[in-house]
């Protein structure tokens, strides 16, 4: 596809090319080999929990006597709990999810954390994002996967994340992906009788002609004005082909799963869209924790899985597969409050036909905790690892900066 | 509980590309056609896909700042959020150092218009967008700017989200509370916000007793609000949280179902009066001793300073950047308005780096354009109402930035952060719907109408006379220049109502307009 510089250079000749193609997502004459591959045709969906959500009351160690102990308040009873085996249940609120469990599509990934953890969200997240716990680290893992795509410049739709926030997860200097928060108005709008475009045309040339002038933003102000137009253009197209084949509750995260949904089933066979991106907020249960826990678990559960049923539907069931993560669990023994403070490991799901379903990793023991947190027994880095290197094709060493084993976590 | 809210995102580090990124195609004809007809003449220097940044570009740009009226204009959008054309020629008048003294004597100058053009505004009716269009009325109108962007620092720094805590009018309370104190030290601020109703319920200091405190206060307080992360150890977060047990807040059932909080009430059987031992200290501490032992840590006034330095300067400085102010803070008793006020009056706020280095908030950009247009008195109206958002934030929330709501504990995160292709959509298009004066697009039926911008009719020239000087400093490149007399056709063309609403829509649009 074309870039906004090529449309200047070439003018119209150059653009020809780019008319008449079946597809608003169909590749340029130059495509590379590589694309044939089956990474290119999988999307990874990150479901962010943020706030830090706690592992404990959403895989529960029902057997461990110590779980009642510490949570007087806060344990779950066991006749509403899920249970899934002698070691787990699950939050009463996580039925579908439980189906999926039973039927093998859902990897349960326990004690999942990092050497010396903060207990700051913001650090925590910078360190689940950046992939760095020093960090350290620039961009965003999946800012990094972006740009070790051979053929990102002509996809401004190889990722999306959903909402008006960028997640520095996805943030790359040289690899730009949109965030969008609505479709209704994620377009520039254009005066009602100005048919050949005349202000938004030189609108594009005032940055354009700013661009060099070395200012600090010049270049970031060009460049995310371009990528706007392009995928606005595209997701419009996207839209305009799609029908949902499932109900999805009435929830932010479920319009926010829609949207990547629709995205994924506009790319036909060869879905452009590699990784999506959306966050549910408001884990951060200090106080009063039960009912805020029920509410989210719920519109997670209700959320994804309508989104798997409209992936299946639509015969992507083998393509997409979701992760979801938070930045820490929550402190083991509950406060004052009815509550729970930050604390350190919990669980990861991953989600859809390329799982081995089942738990993996370790369940934390309760009996033996590090003033009063749980102790991790899986890197998160390794789940990275094993969903870069087998999901998405991707030099997985590189974009970490070091080697993680990859877990058995994936039938690919 | 202080992530309520959908989108919480961390504290982006990103920072500006070093090289451009080659964005993306554009799918539709329409679009194909509309940059195939854009001549390329004007773009010279810039199809050569060369790396921008070389630095004689940037400091041509900042010769500028050479010209007293720029550097007025300089100071007001980083000390306000732009002008009228009345208070920019009011301001110009008074010369620079006239300029500061106005700003940092605020206390001196009469506000009350402002105010009681606000206070036509029940805070505690309909939805949260009453105490936003308080707030925004406040900022659109007040002689007073600097106070105003003094009181949206100390709540973008000290942070409380109306979604939490659910009370408008104990909200405006704690907006009251920076306002008045905008200038204060910085220990009384802490201590002030620490026994602030809304900030008790926000942080759940509020309910938090001895027998299982709550760390979300002493943890926020340490690691954003007053000292950084490294600063303290997890032990002294533990022993903090002792020391802000004992208080609650009683409530009384508002409208809707929201609660009205009632003043702070201590219960000594619920506080630990235990001897505590906090960054080396050791006693029987209690919420003020606490911030007292936090400010007297060089680390303190080390965070604080460059906090303020990132606001009104530029990001990302250096210890040596800031070290002049540290300096000014210690020496005057850590009080926040002298060292305000030093970074007004220095050389490296003037210094090309500084120029055009802050990328504007949504509230500076939004309001910044609504002052241009003349449209202030209904600020509340025109920056609440577009896109009829249940939340009240309205344009601001596409933009990311609703007052009274940040994303969570860590305020906005602000640089490059404002800008990416949602926001930068939203911006546009506020533009797009303000300079026309049309209405609200997503509200067909009746909806309200907002007011008709006061745009300054004439030729080209003369518009470019008019608002060149007012909101780009006069200082944009020549081909901008030249875009947007070939967009009125011609200079000496006597502009229709349609193109003088275009001319004034691409310079609010401009990428130099984004930045302060």
């Amino acid at each position: 596809m074309l870039t906004r510089r090529d449309f200047l250079k070439g003018g119209l000749a150059a653009v020809s090319v780019g008319i008449g193609v079946p597809s608003v997502f169909a590749r340029a004459a130059t495509a590379s080999a590589a694309e044939n591959s089956a990474g290119t045709r999988r999307t990874l969906v990150v479901v962010q929990l943020a706030g830090g959500m706690d592992g404990l009351n959403t895989v529960i160690p029902y057997k461990d006597g110590k779980y009642r102990d510490l949570r007087p308040a806060l344990a779950i009873p066991e006749s509403e709990m899920l249970v899934i085996d002698e070691h787990a249940a699950f939050h009463p609120s996580l039925a579908n999810l439980k189906k999926r469990f039973d039927a093998g599509k859902l990897a349960v990934v326990e004690g999942v954390g990092y050497p010396d953890p903060t207990f700051s969200h913001f650090k925590a997240m910078d360190i689940w994002q950046s992939a760095d716990p020093r960090g350290a680290a620039r961009d965003g893992w999946l800012g990094k996967y972006f740009e070790s795509l051979t053929d990102f410049g002509g996809h401004p739709l190889a990722g999306l994340s959903v909402g008006n926030r960028m997640p520095s997860a996805l943030e790359s200097d040289r690899a730009t992906v949109p965030s969008v928060a609505s479709l209704d108005t994620f377009a520039l709008q254009e005066p009602a009788n100005d048919s050949n475009g005349d202000r938004s045309r030189s609108l594009l040339r005032l940055y354009d002609v700013y661009k060099p002038m070395g200012s600090a933003f010049a270049a970031l102000l060009d460049t995310t004005l371009d990528n706007a137009i392009s995928s606005s253009t595209a997701l419009k197209a996207a839209d305009a082909a799609y029908k949902p084949a499932a109900s999805y509750p009435e929830s932010s995260l479920a319009s926010g799963l829609q949207l990547i949904a629709e995205l994924i089933d506009s790319g036909g066979e060869q879905t452009p869209l590699r990784v999506g991106h959306v966050t549910l907020g408001g884990f951060d249960t200090h106080t009063q924790q039960a009912d805020t826990l029920t509410g989210l678990l719920s519109q997670t559960d209700g959320a994804l899985d309508a989104f798997m049923a409209d992936i299946e539907a639509h015969g992507h069931g083998d393509d997409v597969l979701v992760m979801t993560w938070s930045e820490f669990g929550r402190r083991v023994p509950e406060n004052g409050q009815d509550g729970t403070d930050h604390g350190s490991a919990g669980p990861m799901f991953l989600l859809g036909n390329a799982v081995k379903g089942g738990f993996h990793g370790e369940a934390p023991s309760l009996a033996a905790l590090d003033n009063g947190n749980l102790r991790f027994s899986v890197d998160f880095r390794s789940v990275y690892a094993t969903i870069l290197n087998r999901w998405l094709e991707a030099p997985a060493d590189d974009i970490l900066g070091g080697h993680f084993d990859s877990l058995d976590l994936l039938a690919v | 509980m202080e992530t309520q809210s959908q989108d919480q995102a961390p504290i982006t580090r990103r920072s500006v590309p070093r090289r451009a990124v080659i964005g993306g195609a554009a799918g539709a004809a329409a679009l194909a056609a509309l940059y195939a007809i854009g001549g390329r003449g004007m773009l010279s220097g810039s199809d050569d896909g060369a790396p921008a940044g070389s630095g004689s570009a940037a400091s041509d740009e900042a010769k500028a700042l050479e010209r007293e009226e720029v550097r007025i204009s300089h100071v007001l959008r980083r000390a306000g959020f732009g002008v009228t054309r009345q208070e920019y020629d009011h301001y110009q008048s008074l010369g620079l150092d006239g300029t500061i003294d106005e700003l940092v004597n605020y206390a001196q100058v009469n506000d009350d218009e402002a105010v009681a053009l606000a206070n036509r505004i029940d805070v505690t009716a309909g939805n949260i967008g009453a105490p936003v269009g308080w707030w925004l009325t406040r900022i659109a109108n007040t002689k007073r700017p600097l106070q105003e962007k003094m009181t949206l620092f100390w709540h973008g720094l000290l942070t409380s989200q109306i979604s939490v805590v659910r009370d408008p009018a104990a909200m405006v309370a704690q907006n009251e509370f920076y306002r008045a104190n905008a200038f204060a030290d910085f220990d009384e601020i802490l201590k002030g916000v620490t026994r602030d109703p809304a900030m008790m319920v926000y942080l759940d200091v509020a309910g938090s007793v001895r027998t299982a405190p709550n760390e979300n206060y002493a943890r926020e307080l340490m690691e954003l609000f007053s000292l950084g992360v490294g600063n303290y150890s997890e032990e002294d977060v533990r022993e903090a949280a002792r020391a802000f047990t004992g208080w609650r807040i009683p409530r009384q059932r508002g409208e809707n179902n929201r609660p009205i909080l009632q003043e702070p009430v201590f219960t000594p059987r619920t506080f630990d009066n235990g001897v505590k031992t906090f960054l080396g200290k050791t006693g029987a501490f209690g919420p003020d001793e606490i911030v007292d032992i936090i400010v007297e840590q060089p680390a303190s006034g080390e965070y604080i300073t460059r906090r303020l330095f990132s606001f009104f300067v530029y990001p990302d400085a250096t210890a040596e950047d800031i070290a002049p102010f540290v300096e000014v803070y210690n020496d005057s008793g850590r009080n926040i308005g002298a060292v305000v006020e030093a970074m007004l009056r220095s050389d490296v706020f003037y210094s090309a780096r500084a120029y055009r280095a802050i990328v504007k908030s949504p509230i500076d950009y939004a309001v910044g354009a609504v002052k241009a247009l003349g449209l202030q008195a209904s600020a509340s109206q025109t920056l609440t109402a577009f896109g009829g958002r249940r939340d009240g934030g309205g344009v601001l929330t596409t933009m990311g930035q609703v007052p009274l709501e940040p994303p969570n504990v860590a305020g906005w995160p602000g640089g490059a952060s404002w800008l990416n292709s949602s926001t930068l959509f939203a911006r546009l298009n506020f533009i797009d719907t303000v300079t026309a004066g049309g209405a609200q697009p997503n509200r067909p039926r009746g909806g309200q109408t907002q007011s008709q911008p006061a745009l300054e009719a004439g030729t080209t020239a003369q518009a470019l006379a008019n608002y060149l000087p007012l909101l780009l400093d006069d200082n944009i490149p020549d081909g901008a220049r030249d875009v947007m007399v070939e967009y009125a056709g011609g200079s000496e063309t006597t502009l229709t109502a349609e193109r003088l609403r275009g001319l004034v829509y691409l310079i609010l649009g401009a990428p130099q307009f984004h930045l302060a």
